[in-house]
């Protein structure tokens, strides 16, 4: 197919093609030379390396010799040493090596800058002679770039020798008498013929493929090194791809056609240099230079010193890769805008990534992190520390989670590792992020303290024990150096110092007492709203004189308040900050409430404390009121300080009378109590009011015990009253005081709960933060295991099975699967899956369609081409088609993305996890990326695939479709975009006069008689897919002209490119004559049609000139004839007996019946030759006319009109007004003698009627009017039907034997004595209904009155 | 008072015969001018050919005119008639055999002042021409 068509000298055999080897039988050495001599001229002349093998037959000398004289400048070739002389003994060679010889000499052709090797043997041995095998064996010349031309003996030869020699030949050259002739085998000729036609047949695919191709001679330089090459043959894609002119480059030099192209760094010369000198084909992807393009290129070399190079653009992929680089760049900077620190880590605890967080905190770049030991740089420590996760997760393979406080990190930090593996599932490291959660641990630390000191503050005993105890955690975590508690102190008006931490003790001498409105505590005890002072060096402030002079910077301070009074403040420094956060005073404010409950706690149990000891003194100084009874509880001793407190006297107080002093409220309780004790002999207490002297109540506590003497009886109650009212209302005040607390308890407690609450959300967010990381760690291992797998993997269902595998691995997804789609059912089959134990794909049905099934997940990515998150599929209404069996799988969220091959979807991705709302933004983000990488990938392997399939379609032309297109008698053409002929079969080439060879390669259109039309035919078919029966008419080289009808289509190559046109024509002269005579017919009969209508014309014509002189000049003589007949009765009446005035009257009546008939025939042709104009009428208002006119002639006469409503046609008011005219008056007329005379009008519906014109046999009289037999029938149709219209009559009527008769013209069925009338009524009107395309009949019997039916 | 003259455009001896004897049995007197055919009846009007020299400020009351006659036929005299200023406003009759329905039109198209067709029946037609007469000659004032 390379054909490199060499000239071979010798005008018998012209051009042959590289490879060539043919011999010639020789009777003497002029028969040699004859042969040898012009070829070998011609090689020399064509930059051939040249070498004759010389022998006995030819001798080197003599062949020089004659060369010289035959070659012009042959001495300059042969100093080029283009020409050599190689005795044929050294051709010889051991069996196993024969080529040497001749792969020597192609090598010496290719490295001497030779186009080829010529090479012309004087002597062979016959193989069939057993020899040995000649080096240059024929069948292996025709694989290199070589020509070969064998000289046998033509004696030694008997016919099978012959036969067999020729065989082995391209052709053989014999001499007969005294003239060369070719001779071929069969076999040689059939395969030469196969091969063309193979050729042909490539060479249309080839132009026809997608791919550029170009084929290629290399150009070496002295030293043997490729320095330029030579286009020998480019296709139509190489055009388009490159943008150069196939008529350009062939036979030029790239240097040339490309100036510049020997710089390109792609080294084009170098590279294909290689592949043509040593065979070894090379795929490589190059930016050309000159070209300004990305191109994907396969070279081999078909024979050295040449090289085939097929390519395809891929600037367009490159732009894609770029992108792709830039979206990786992309994924990049989210790796670097992460917060978290995230570090890749080695086998050997080295770095080998880490994002700019982690560089950041170790104040590196990221690129100079990479190689350094982790735990050196992370912990500052000379090997991994013993809680390095990393360390585990490299023995175990698993995750690992750590809490560690770091200060070289930050602070507080949460660790985790997630293990990275290689191909064979081995740990390579693991990614190593880091949250920094100190804020957490501080907030934790905060809830810590608060709830601690809460309960140590509710038990404290000492104002000042709470407080340094309080003051001083919080201060150190704070980061305070410095706080003053001052208290008001009730008695001396002021505040004074209650505790202190960060001020010499001299210097808070000095503030022992403060006054209120002074200094920063001062005014907040004064105003009760704390003050916070902030930059205090920076600010002037008289409050803050005293701070300043110590140093500290930022101060705050909160009233403690209780109950709303001001019972001291709080404050806290700082010698190392400006200013406190909103959190740190939100916690000064927290301990300072607790102080004050602590405080308020303590002062009232003081307050207590002292009413208690007010008491105790008041006991003191009052004493107590003794008393004693006799045994019966009855007061028969005086009482005196009982008497001294109540003011009673002795004689009030005896018995019972004691309880006259107490309330009386309490009197008989108090008794109560008292008798009963007595009765018991139980010690009595009680409390009552009693009314001291003064008549005051007072709460009293009364105490007695009975004392027994020594028999056990009682002799005496001995008691006592204590007055106990300060205490009840002490106690009442600590009642009070505790609800408080109890009250500020609580309140406390649920702040604290609040508190609690809030750490827990914190708490639960700083999991939930854990848990992404872990997801995106693992996701971050699939992404890089999946890069992996792409660039090792070239096979896209291993790639699916991998991506599976991996993701359910690596990404620890349930279940993975991938389904590709069918392009007719739409069904996504799985093409690889992973994880899917339980068979959950077995009973999965997902079409990629809007259709149920086509909805979920899979469905939708697949045909929509967007990815689809199930974040629930329990409630997610889409899933119902797979709802149940998912659940049971244990699948409850899933998301799917398109796989693409270019722009079309051809399936899905799918994975599945046990968790509801799994997928976030990010991971969906990546995963998508992660999909985009695989679809680019398995496209790439397509384009990979496709490729390899062109060059295999290449090998294999379909030697079956061939024939079968060969053997259509319909001729059959493809043609290409530009519509110029790819391929034809014998058909074509019978139709069209031309070869093959003629035909292809030149415009379709020059073949037919209108070339625009045939343009224009197959322009559409590009556009618009094909076409059916065009026609066309071929023009045959003999001038014969075809028609045809094309019907012709698009065909693609497998991928649905469209390759051209395939045109198949249909010859149809037959059919063409056919229709020809059909045509000619038709004009013959249009013809006499035009003919036949000027006579009718011409006719009418006539006859109108015809009626209109019968009008006048027929009726002139009747005028004379009846005018003279009354003159003469007038004037000679007395001359004339009776007889003679009888005869002239019925001279008079003929002559005016006459006039008559004249009349009535001029009115009747007038109806024929009149002209109808056709609207709507209505025929019920015209018989109604019809009728008041015929009443009006005879206004005595009684006749019934029954004339049906709205009955209505289409045709000419003024021939229908005549026609019920002519009908009715008729039916007047024969019911003149009936005195009930009936006159009817209407229509009935009947089935259409054919033919018949009179008497349907479908119609019958009735009472009701005539009826269609069919009527009834509930298949007719509107057009079926047809309108009934009759005029009936109860007159004479008439035998219907007769009826054929009625209707002619002046045909009467009654005398006119009988009935006057000249029979031209009936005849008018049918002519009228004729007109009207109606028909007419009617029925009748003698004296039973006739109708008269019509259609119109 | 001015004598009524009528003039009777009319080819066929018979029709002027019967028209003459109808005129006469209905009584009317009046002097009856006769031409034979169209170009007769322009001459007498116009003061032409025979009638050279006739007072031509006479006009007839009434002009009775045949259409089918050789020469010149009666729709052209109509025309010429009512194309000339003299003779523009004179009663035509069309008195004829043609019950063609164009023929009636164009009669009417052209000016005639009345449409009669002969009929065969000479009773009949002594009925017209009695009715002609009387309105025409006697209760029609000329303008």
């Amino acid at each position: 197919m390379y054909t490199d068509k060499r000239k071979s000298g010798i005008p018998l055999i012209g051009d042959l093609p590289l490879g060539s080897h043919f011999c010639h039988f020789y009777q003497t050495r002029e028969d040699i030379l004859d042969i040898f001599v012009p070829y070998l001229k011609a090689g020399l002349r064509s930059n051939e390396l040249c070498v004759l093998v010389t022998s006995r037959a030819l001798g080197a000398e003599y062949a020089e010799k004659t060369l010289k004289e035959s070659v012009p400048r042959f001495e300059e070739y042969a100093k080029n040493g283009q020409i050599r002389f190689l005795p044929v003994a050294r051709c010889h060679v051991k069996k196993g090596r024969p080529g040497k010889m001749l792969f020597s000499l192609l090598d010496t052709a290719i490295s001497g800058g030779f186009d080829c090797l010529r090479l012309a043997c004087s002597d062979c041995p016959a193989r069939r002679s057993g020899g040995a095998p000649p080096c240059f064996e024929e069948n292996t010349v025709s694989r290199y770039s070589a020509l070969a031309a064998f000289a046998y003996q033509r004696n030694k030869f008997d016919a099978l020798d012959l036969i067999e020699a020729v065989k082995k030949h391209r052709f053989a050259l014999v001499r007969n008498a005294g003239k060369w002739e070719i001779i071929e085998s069969s076999e040689a000729h059939t395969a030469r013929d196969t091969l063309r036609r193979s050729e042909e047949k490539l060479q249309s695919v080839f132009n026809n493929m997608s791919e550029g191709f170009a084929y290629h001679r290399i150009l070496v330089d002295k030293k043997g090194r490729p320095c330029d090459y030579v286009f020998l043959q480019v296709n139509k894609a190489f055009e388009r791809l490159t943008g150069l002119a196939g008529k350009d480059v062939t036979g030029g030099k790239v240097t040339e056609v490309l100036p510049g192209i020997e710089k390109d760094p792609a080294d084009w010369i170098g590279r294909y240099g290689k592949v043509a000198l040593s065979g070894k084909p090379a795929q490589f992807e190059s930016y050309s230079e000159s070209l300004k393009k990305w191109y994907s290129v396969s070279a081999f070399s078909p024979r050295k010193g040449y090289f085939a190079v097929t390519f395809s653009d891929i600037t367009a992929r490159k732009g894609y890769e770029e992108d792709l680089i830039l979206s990786r760049q992309e994924w990049e900077r989210t790796f670097d805008s992460v917060p978290d620190m995230i570090a890749l880590i080695d086998k050997n605890h080295r770095i080998t990534k880490v994002n700019r967080a982690m560089a950041e905190q170790l104040g590196l770049r990221p690129e100079e992190c990479i190689g350094l030991p982790c735990y050196e740089y992370v912990h500052g420590t000379d090997g991994p520390p013993s809680f390095c996760p990393h360390s585990q997760t490299l023995r175990d393979g698993h995750e690992h989670i750590f809490d560690l406080h770091e200060e070289r990190l930050g602070g507080d930090m949460l660790v985790s590792t997630t293990p990275t593996f290689n191909e064979r599932g081995e740990v390579t490291g693991s990614v190593h992020v880091a949250r920094n959660i100190s804020e957490l641990k501080r907030a934790e630390q905060k809830s810590r303290i608060l709830s601690e000191t809460a309960g140590k503050l509710l038990s404290a005993e000492r104002p000042r024990e709470i407080v340094d105890e309080l003051c001083v955690k919080v201060m150190s975590y704070l980061g305070c150096q410095v706080f003053f508690n001052f208290l008001a102190d009730e008695t001396s008006g002021k505040l004074h110092l209650n505790a202190y931490a960060g001020v010499p003790a001299e210097d808070a001498r000095g503030i022992e007492r403060l006054d209120y409105g002074v200094a920063v505590c001062g005014c907040v005890a004064r105003d009760g709203v704390p003050i916070v002072c902030e930059n205090i060096p920076g600010t002037s402030d008289p409050r803050t004189e005293l701070l300043k002079s110590h140093g500290i910077k930022a101060y705050a301070c909160h009233p403690l308040l209780a109950g709303g009074i001001v019972i001291g403040t709080l404050s806290f420094g700082t010698k190392t900050r400006t200013s406190f956060t909103d959190e740190e005073l939100a916690l000064m404010k927290t301990v300072a409430d607790q102080v004050a409950v602590a405080m308020e706690r303590i002062r009232t149990q003081e307050a207590l404390r002292a009413a208690l000891d007010r008491y105790r003194s008041f006991v003191e100084i009052t004493g107590q009121i003794g008393w004693t009874t006799d045994a019966n509880g009855q007061v028969t001793e005086d009482l005196p300080e009982w008497r001294k407190y109540t003011g009673q006297e002795i004689e009030d107080i005896k018995g019972w009378g004691w309880s006259k002093a107490l309330h009386p409220d309490d009197i008989l309780h108090t008794l109560d109590i008292w008798k009963k004790a007595v009765a018991e002999r139980s010690p009595y207490e009680t409390e009552y009011r009693l009314r001291r002297h003064d008549g005051v109540h007072r709460h009293f506590l009364a105490r007695g015990m009975p004392v027994s003497e020594e028999d056990g009886s009682i002799r005496e109650w001995v008691g006592i009253c204590i007055d106990i009212t300060e205490t009840k209302e002490a106690e009442a005040t600590l009642k009070r005081a505790h609800a408080e607390l109890e009250r500020r308890v609580q309140e406390r407690t649920a702040e604290l709960a609040g508190a609690n609450r809030e750490l827990e959300e914190e708490i639960a967010e700083r999991w939930r933060a854990e848990e992404k990381i872990y997801r995106l760690n693992r996701l971050y291992s699939v992404l890089s295991r999946v890069n992996e797998a792409i660039v090792r993997i070239h096979d896209p269902e291993e790639l699916y099975n991998k991506l599976c595998r991996i993701a359910v691995e690596d990404g620890l997804f349930k279940m993975a699967w991938i389904g590709l789609t069918d392009s007719e059912t739409r069904l996504v089959k799985v093409a690889a899956s992973y994880g899917d134990t339980g068979g959950y794909l077995e009973g999965v049905r997902v079409y990629a369609a809007d259709v149920p099934e086509g909805r979920g997940p899979t469905g939708t990515a697949a045909s929509k081409g967007t990815p689809y998150i199930c974040s629930d599929i329990e409630h997610d209404p889409l899933m119902s088609h797979w709802r149940d069996s998912a659940l049971r799988h244990g699948f409850y969220s899933s998301a799917a993305f398109p796989l693409r091959i270019g722009q079309v979807v051809i399936g899905a991705f799918t994975i599945y996890s046990g968790k509801t709302q799994f997928f976030t933004n990010e991971e969906v983000k990546l995963l998508s990326s992660l999909v985009e990488d695989v679809s680019f990938a398995v496209e790439s392997m397509a384009n990979q695939k496709r490729r390899m399939e062109a060059e295999e379609a290449l090998r294999q032309a379909n030697a079956y479709n061939r024939s079968l297109l060969e053997t259509s008698l319909d001729p059959l053409v493809t043609i290409n975009a530009s519509g110029k002929i790819t391929d034809v079969n014998a058909a074509t080439e019978k139709v069209t006069g031309c070869s093959r060879g003629e035909l292809i390669g030149t415009d379709f259109s020059d073949y037919f008689l209108q070339p625009d039309r045939a343009r224009a035919g197959y322009q559409r078919v590009f556009n618009e897919g094909l076409v059916r029966d065009y026609p066309l008419e071929i023009r045959c080289r003999d001038g014969c002209i075809t028609p045809v009808l094309y019907n012709a289509s698009l065909y693609h190559d497998e991928t649905g490119k469209v390759l051209g046109v395939f045109a198949a024509a249909r010859d149809i002269t037959e059919r063409r004559k056919a229709e020809e005579e059909i045509k000619k017919l038709n004009r013959e009969l249009e013809q006499r049609v035009i003919e036949r209508t000027a006579e009718l014309e011409a006719a009418n014509r006539e006859l109108e000139a015809f009626s209109y002189s019968v009008s006048h000049d027929l009726r002139a003589p009747l005028r004379s004839i009846d005018g003279f007949s009354q003159a003469l009765l007038e004037d000679y009446n007395d001359k004339l007996d009776d007889q003679g005035k009888d005869f002239l009257q019925r001279v008079r009546a003929g002559s005016q019946r006459m006039a008559q008939l004249i009349d009535d025939l001029l009115k009747l042709s007038r109806i024929t030759r009149s002209g109808m104009s056709r609207g709507p009428v209505n025929l019920s208002e015209l018989a109604g006319r019809v009728a008041g006119e015929l009443r009006e002639t005879q206004p005595a006469r009684r006749v019934e009109f029954i004339i049906a409503d709205g009955i209505s046609a289409k045709g000419d008011d003024k021939l229908l007004y005549l026609a019920l005219e002519n009908l009715m008056s008729n039916a007047w007329k024969f019911t003149g003698q009936n005195p009930e005379a009936r006159i009817e009008f209407g229509i009935i519906e009947a089935a259409a009627i054919s033919n018949s014109t009179l008497s349907p046999p479908m119609v019958r009289g009735g009472e009701g009017g005539v009826m269609s037999e069919e009527t009834g029938d509930p298949q007719l149709t509107t057009r079926d039907r047809e309108t009934v219209y009759f005029v009936r009559d109860n007159g004479v009527g008439f035998d219907m034997t007769y009826s054929d008769k009625l209707g002619t013209p002046f045909q009467r069925l009654h005398s006119a004595s009988e009935f006057p009338g000249m029979g031209i009524g009936l005849a008018t009107v049918k002519r009228i209904v004729s007109r009207h395309g109606g028909r007419l009949w009617m029925e009748g019997e003698v004296g039973k009155g006739a109708t008269v039916y019509f259609t119109l | 008072m001015k004598t009524k003259t009528l003039l009777l455009v009319e080819d066929n001896p018979d029709d002027v015969q019967l028209t003459l004897r109808a005129l006469k049995k209905n009584n009317i007197a009046n002097e009856v001018v006769i031409a034979g055919d169209g170009v007769e009846a322009l001459d007498y009007l116009f003061g032409a050919g025979k009638f050279a020299g006739r007072d031509t400020r006479v006009m007839p009351q009434v002009i009775l005119l045949d259409l089918k006659m050789p020469r010149m036929d009666g729709l052209e005299v109509l025309h010429r008639i009512r194309a000339d200023e003299r003779t523009r406003l004179l009663p035509v009759v069309v008195l004829t055999t043609s019950s063609e329905d164009r023929d009636c039109v164009e009669s009417y198209k052209l000016g005639a002042n009345s449409y009669i067709r002969k009929p065969v029946d000479f009773n009949q037609f002594t009925e017209a021409i009695q009715q002609l007469g009387l309105y025409w000659l006697v209760l029609n004032e000329s303008p």
